[in-house]
Parts: C-alpha cells; structure tokens; sequence
C-alpha cells in the first residue's frame, strides 16, 4: 500500500512539471523567480580558437546612457570591460586591451591602454577600465563602444564587433564671444564711414551644434534729449576698403556681406554660420566667426551728452 | 556713448564750423561691459532626434545649462516661444555658477489623449543672458534659442514581470485538483475502519 502511495505521489509530481514545461512556456517560472523584466545587456563574442577571448563591454551607466559635452573642453567618458580566457586569466595580455568610440563619418577617440582594475574578478576574467576624451565639437547621437583584446596564447586580435553597446553624445549649443572695449579713432559730428579701429568681435562655436544662423540684436542709444539710430551702425564679417561701412555691399553670389542694425530686431550676421570644429586655430573661419563694425553716420545736430541703452544687445544662435 | 561738440571762442560762420570738425575729437567709445560672454546648452533631443511620447501622457525634457567658459556667474532668463500647445517651462532667471554644467531647466511635455500617433510638434525655449546695464556703457549679452522634436508614439506593452498568462492559470488550477484528489485520497485512506480481529490482536 505504501508502495503504491509513493508511486501516486510520484506520477503526480511528473505530470506537474511535464504541464509546467510543456504549456506554461517557462511564464509561471518567470513569474516566481523575481527576475527583473529588463536588465542591462552584456554583449560577449567569442573567438573560436585555440585560446578563445571574450570581451563584456560593461558600464551601466554608460551602454545606452546620454553623455553631455563639455563647452570648449573635453568630457572624460569612464566605462568598463571584462576580458575572460578560458586558458585562464594570466593568459589574458593585459598590456594590450584598447578601445575606441566611433561613428560612420567621425573620426574616432582612442585609449590604448586600458588598464586592469584590482585583482582577477575569477579565475578566467580580468576587469578593465578605459578612459576616452571626447571633444565639445564631436558629433551628436550615438557612438559605438568597441574594445580590442588578446591573449599571451594565440595572440588574436579581437574586436567586440557584433554587440550593441553604444552611448549618445548629446547635443550642445555654446557660443563664446570675446571682446574688451570698442573704438573708433578720432571723430567729429557729422562724419561718415568711420570703421572701429580695434575689432573683430570673435565669436567662437563652443559646441557641438552646425551654427547656421547668428543674429545681432541692437537697441538706440539714448540721451537726455535726443538718441543715435543704431540703423547707423553696421557689422560685417570682413573688412578692408571699408566693406563693413556699406550695407549694399555684396558677394558675387548675391550674399549680403554687410547689414545695418534694426532697432530691437534680430538682423542675421552676414555668412552667420559656424560648424562645429576645433576654434584653437583662430583663424576667423574654423568653428570661428569675426564681426567688423563701422558707424556709417555720426549724427550732427545732436547735443553732447552720455548715450547709453536700457537694453544689452544679443548675439544670438537660432 | 559719448558724443561731444565744442563751440570754440573766435570763430565765425563756415570757418567755425570747419574748425569745429578738426579740432573737435569726439572719441567715440563703446564699451562692452564684459571681456568675454559664454555659456552653453544641452540637451538629449533635438531636431531630429526628437522626444518620443504617447497620446495622453505627461513627460519632462531636462535642457542642461552651462557656464564652463568663464570665470563669472551668468544669470540667464528662459521664454517659451514655441509648442505652448504641449509644452510649459517656468519662465524665469536661472543662476547659473561658473565651472558648472548641471543648472537644468525642465520642460513640461502634455500630450492630448486624442493626438493622433505620428504627430509632430516643435519645441522652441530662448535663453538670454541679462546684462548690467550703466551709463557710457552698450553691454552686449549672449542668446541662444533651442529647439526640439516631440512626437507622438504608440504606448509601449505593459511590463511581464509579474504577469500570469490564462496558460499558466489552467495549470495552476490543475496541479491544485491533482494535489486536492491525492490528498483526498490518503486522508480517507487513514479513516478505514479497523477489523475487530486486527483490534483483538
């Protein structure tokens, strides 16, 4: 009798698990285990060969994360990978892990030397962190994180090529604008065509954003009694035989070369665009930008006072 | 600004007037009111890359400023001037320290439960940086407008984490009678009466 209750109790036990396995399609596993519903991936790819390598690119706080430039700086981006040998960790080359963040069209940022971190995670694994500068004009959206190792075995070069980890570089608009104190050489009420004689303002692009559209805003100066039109003064983004005093000024395109500020209006710089680059070349057109300023007429009849604005001009980005 | 004009002693009519403008110097000045002006902001989504949100939901866009250029403080003041229709940002002066690139401005997305999927708005904030206006002095400030994509997309499926399908259910209820017949099943077993011989013995 007892026999049979064992037997009984036994089938039952195997006709659970065969329904559990069969029909519930591991759900009522999933639903007990706890598990999480996402989690982060770790790609791996294994090289078959005598001493394969695997390489885990593993930072959760990088892999599919969003990374924020730095104004005209460079952003150190921090992230970690796991090398693992089943030959054992000491066959991993621990000289020669590298990596890189790259995109189609980019240049890519390097790090070739990547550098293990602590004691062996196991007896097959090594940890390695790897830090790569990228610069505040790199371009925005996502970039490929790849890491080449090898092994002191068959020495293959390896690549993690078919995963997907990637980060994205996020967009940043930044424009940095020098100037000390305007002048203008000596003049007298009622002259005209008088350039500065100390500019360019310098406009530089301190981001990452194709600057295609740069606009000056300027207000009147006003006196006690009277004002200077600030339709008087014009900007332009060359200079010599007095190109920036002549607003009909134009290139051989049809491009206005020269404008004239509209009192609180937003006038569009002459050519006002500056792609994203490096602007340490200073050569007034690399991620760089120069504005010459002329005042076209000194108003004759107005008393002599202190004119000044209530209102700061603006360069903008649009 | 500065203008000036001399009337000099002696001189009459055109002479005058001529004297005036040569000897008269007028050093026209215009001060900026700051050797250098900068600042910066980011952002996860822009034209293009735009902000994925489904009908009826409220979501939040995090624009990022910075002021890494300089040495001084920069005040900035932020406007909505477009997609008022889903979009809300608290319009004031955001202080933002030099050597800082984490002053976040948050803008409110709501999207209406009867937008269509698909559709498309454009999200524009103006940021300017406000000046020390003073006399003699035409300071000159930095603007930058930003702009980004919303678009209205299908919800994602609820989360299986802990969801039980009907498949599982039928299971469950089976392994349960199975489990409740076998019990049943010993129980009554253990309640057979004994033979009076086996109790004579």
């Amino acid at each position: 009798m007892k026999t049979k209750v064992f037997y009984i109790g036994m089938i039952t036990v195997l006709v659970m698990f065969f329904l559990i396995f069969y029909f519930g399609n591991f759900n009522l596993r999933n639903a007990i285990t706890g598990r999480l519903s996402s989690r982060e991936t770790n790609a791996s790819i294994s090289v078959v060969g005598v001493s394969p390598v695997t390489i885990t690119v593993f930072n959760g706080t990088l892999t599919g994360a969003t990374v924020d430039p730095t104004e005209d700086s460079n952003v150190s981006i921090v992230f970690y990978a796991v090398i693992s040998d089943n030959d054992g960790a000491a066959d991993i080359n621990t000289t020669f892990v590298r990596a890189n963040f790259s995109r189609t069209g980019e240049a890519a940022y390097h790090n070739n030397s990547c550098s293990q971190i602590g004691a062996n995670l196991n007896t097959t694994s090594k940890n390695f962190s790897c830090t790569i500068n990228m610069p505040y004009f790199a371009s925005p959206l996502p970039w490929n994180v790849r890491v080449m190792a090898t092994d002191l075995g068959n020495k293959t070069f390896f690549y993690n090529w078919n995963d997907n980890s990637t980060f994205t570089y996020a967009q940043l608009q930044a424009i940095q604008i020098s100037h000390t104190a305007l002048t203008w050489p000596s003049v007298a009420p009622g002259d005209i065509n008088q350039s500065s004689n100390n500019d360019p303002t310098i406009i530089n692009n301190t981001g990452n954003y194709n600057i295609t559209n740069l606009t000056f805003q300027g207000f009147n100066l006003y006196g006690a009694t009277s004002f200077i039109n600030v339709a008087n003064i014009t900007i332009s983004n060359s200079t010599g035989l007095s190109v920036e005093c002549n607003p009909s000024n134009r290139t051989a395109g049809g491009t206005n070369v020269t404008v004239s500020l509209v009192n609180g209006t937003n006038v569009q710089i002459p050519a006002g665009f500056i792609l994203r680059n490096d602007h340490t070349s200073n050569n007034n057109e690399t991620g760089q930008e120069a504005l010459y300023y002329c005042i076209t007429t000194v108003p004759s009849n107005i008393p002599s006072e202190t004119y000044s604005t209530t209102k700061g001009w603006v360069i903008k980005l649009i | 600004m500065k203008i000036s004009q001399q009337n000099l002693a002696g001189g009459q009519g055109r002479n005058f007037v001529n004297m005036e403008r040569l000897i008269v110097i007028a050093i026209l000045v215009v001060f900026f009111s700051t050797v250098v002006n900068a600042f910066g902001i980011s952002s996860s989504y822009w034209r293009g890359n735009p902000y994925q949100i489904p009908p009826g939901e409220t979501g939040t866009v995090g624009l990022r400023l910075q002021n890494m250029g300089t040495d001084e403080d920069v005040t900035v003041r932020a406007r909505l001037v477009g997609g008022g229709e889903i979009a809300n940002v608290d319009e004031k002066d955001y202080l933002v320290k030099a050597g800082t690139k984490d002053t976040e401005v948050l803008v409110e997305i709501k999207i209406p439960e009867t937008d269509a999927l698909g559709t498309k708005y454009v999200v524009t904030v103006t940021f300017e940086t406000l000046s020390q206006t003073e006399q003699g002095v035409v300071s000159v400030g930095t603007g930058i407008d930003t702009s980004f994509d919303v678009l209205v997309v299908e919800a994602p499926p609820a989360s299986s984490e802990i969801e039980i399908g009907t498949t599982t259910w039928i299971i469950v209820a089976v392994i349960i009678i199975i489990l409740a017949i076998f019990i049943i099943w010993l129980v009554r077993k253990g309640k057979k009466p004994v033979r009076k011989s086996e109790r004579a013995r």
